[in-house]
């Protein structure tokens, strides 16, 4: 999971045009790509529409690319652009602002395939609310420090803002959501000590 | 770095930290386990982090995401698809030329199939070709047209060198093939499940019709023209801010689209020779003695499916002897306009009269 990276067979094998291999790099991308996305918008045509353009053009540029590219970096930091050109264009015509607007608890569901024990979920369970409450840009941040696992560098430069800022946006939710953990961990250890 | 003195967040932020919580090596592993040990006072700390990390690691996981990553996926492969030439020009791998081999026996055994049958002098439909996965890929590499039952008994002729591909069982909520090369498509009635046929970016959308679609591979020119009922043609370009159907034109009998790749624009024109949309019969009562120009225009305008504009104030004098055959729509208007001494042309699949307005004859 962690920053994987075509191969350099695979890469350069799309580079010569070869669909087959642009398949397979899309189907690498694609899904952390849609997890991203809903992290910078709630608006999932939006974020359709956007990967849509960003593979189409990552097509015809092909023949551009050099082979080194850090092509993950470039898709996530192109995806949040298209993401934000689109949406700031569209805010002529909708007055709301959806960079404002909360994610709802209810379109995550945790997945337990890794964690095991009812308490683990429950601090999960609990991590989820609060992390819905968070601002989205501390939300975006930390999905893709935890999740997508860039640098902060990375993350600044994805999200367009500063280092200073990119470091503070994941400090502080964590911060917030480390109270969950906290409380919650006491309990835990109670839990763990009536075991004895 | 003295990670005495870092709390569970300053931990959570650490990328050594988070790096051994994701992926732990024999290295990582053994230096926390010192520190643990060393230290074993700020062990809530590491396992407050520890449980930071992988719980927001848990909870990022978004459900349903094969539907979205294989619907864009299509999307993709589908606005690429002019593509596909260039690709075959390219060396053949082993595994492409077994892919190849495979699709060429079914071309082969469906073509077979569809001769045998021929033969016995049965219904002289052709065999779906089989497939494993639901779509199926037809190439008519024969020197004439191949007529393609679709499972909703749509009937679809497909012109040499085209290639259409379709879900064997029409699945989904709309009934969608693709198209490369030229096809002309009679479309079974189904209000509740509209046809839809992608063709070199352009989307052609019908409930129940008859229309040729022609979009050669390496055109950069789509044409889609209507026989019988209505057809809807849009660009193939989804937006969010609006439906891109509604930035697409609707067709009637006798006229044509015509939709450039590169611009991305959509013309309507009329076909190059309008059929007649009126029975013969119909036609024949269709005689007209020094009849006033409206009642004549307003006939054509039924025979065959278009809007003819004029001036009626300034034309109110002109008067025609003139009976509707068959003949050509454009050589009738030749005539009509030569004796009137006007002049027609043809503006977005509409006739427009340029007429200066006859004498009154007392």
């Amino acid at each position: 999971m962690l920053s994987a990276r075509p191969h350099s067979a695979l890469w350069h094998a799309f580079r010569q045009g070869d669909r087959a291999a642009f398949q397979q790099i899309y189907g690498l991308y694609a899904r952390d790509l849609l997890n991203y996305g809903y992290k910078v918008t709630h608006d999932v045509p939006l974020i359709e529409d956007s990967i849509h353009d960003l593979f189409i053009e990552l097509w015809q540029s092909r023949a551009n690319l050099s082979d080194t590219d850090s092509i993950r970096f470039y898709l996530f930091r192109s995806l949040r652009n298209k993401i934000t050109k689109t949406r700031n264009r569209d805010l002529f015509f909708q007055a709301a602002d959806i960079n404002d607007a909360p994610l709802a608890v209810d379109d995550f569901i945790i997945e337990n395939t890794l964690i095991e024990g009812e308490e683990v979920q429950r601090i999960n369970q609990q991590l989820l609310k609060s992390f819905a409450l968070l601002t989205p840009r501390q939300q975006e941040a930390l999905n893709l420090r935890f999740y997508q696992h860039f640098s902060n560098e990375e993350i600044a430069q994805i999200m367009g803002v500063n280092y200073q800022s990119a470091c503070r946006f994941i400090y502080a939710a964590l911060k917030t959501l480390r109270e969950v953990v906290r409380i919650l961990s006491v309990g835990l250890l109670w839990v763990g000590l009536e075991g004895f | 770095m003295n990670y005495y003195l870092f709390n569970a967040e300053d931990l959570a932020a650490d990328d050594y930290f988070k790096e051994w919580v994701c992926s732990p090596t024999p290295d990582t592993d053994a230096f926390w386990k010192t520190f643990l040990h060393e230290y074993p006072e700020r062990y809530y700390q590491l396992e407050e982090a520890r449980q930071l990390v992988t719980g927001l690691r848990e909870i990022q996981c978004q459900p349903g995401q094969d539907a979205s990553v294989e619907r864009i996926w299509q999307r993709i492969d589908q606005t690429l698809e002019p593509a596909q030439p260039i690709l075959l020009t390219r060396q053949i791998t082993w595994q492409r030329a077994w892919q190849m081999a495979a699709l060429l026996l079914l071309i082969l055994g469906a073509g077979w199939l569809g001769m045998n049958q021929l033969q016995n002098g049965k219904t002289p439909k052709p065999k779906l070709a089989q497939a494993g996965n639901d779509w199926v890929e037809t190439l008519n590499e024969a020197s004439q047209s191949m007529e393609i039952q679709l499972a909703d008994g749509s009937l679809v002729k497909l012109q040499q060198g085209g290639r259409l591909r379709y879900r064997k069982e029409l699945a989904g909520p709309l009934r969608e093939v693709y198209l490369t090369g030229e096809a002309f498509f009679q479309v079974r009635k189904n209000p509740t499940k509209p046809f839809v046929v992608y063709a070199n970016g352009l989307v052609t959308k019908v409930l129940g019709t008859s229309f040729r679609v022609n979009a050669p591979a390496d055109a950069s020119i789509v044409t889609v023209d209507v026989k019988t009922g209505r057809v809807s043609v849009y660009a193939n370009q989804p937006s969010r801010v609006q439906d891109p159907e509604s930035k697409g034109m609707v067709l009637t009998p006798n006229q044509k689209a015509v939709f450039h790749r590169d611009a991305v624009t959509l013309d309507k024109i009329l076909v190059d020779s309008p059929s007649l949309l009126i029975s013969r019969r119909e036609l024949q009562q269709f005689v007209f003695e020094d009849a006033p120009i409206a009642r004549i225009f307003g006939a054509i305008e039924r025979a065959y499916g278009v809007d003819i504009i004029f001036d009626e104030e300034v034309m109110q004098h002109c008067t025609l002897t003139l009976s509707l055959d068959d003949e050509n729509l454009f050589q009738k208007l030749d005539v009509i306009c030569k004796v009137l001494d006007a002049q027609y042309k043809l503006i977005d699949a509409q006739i427009v009269i340029y007429s200066k307005g006859c004498p009154r004859v007392n």
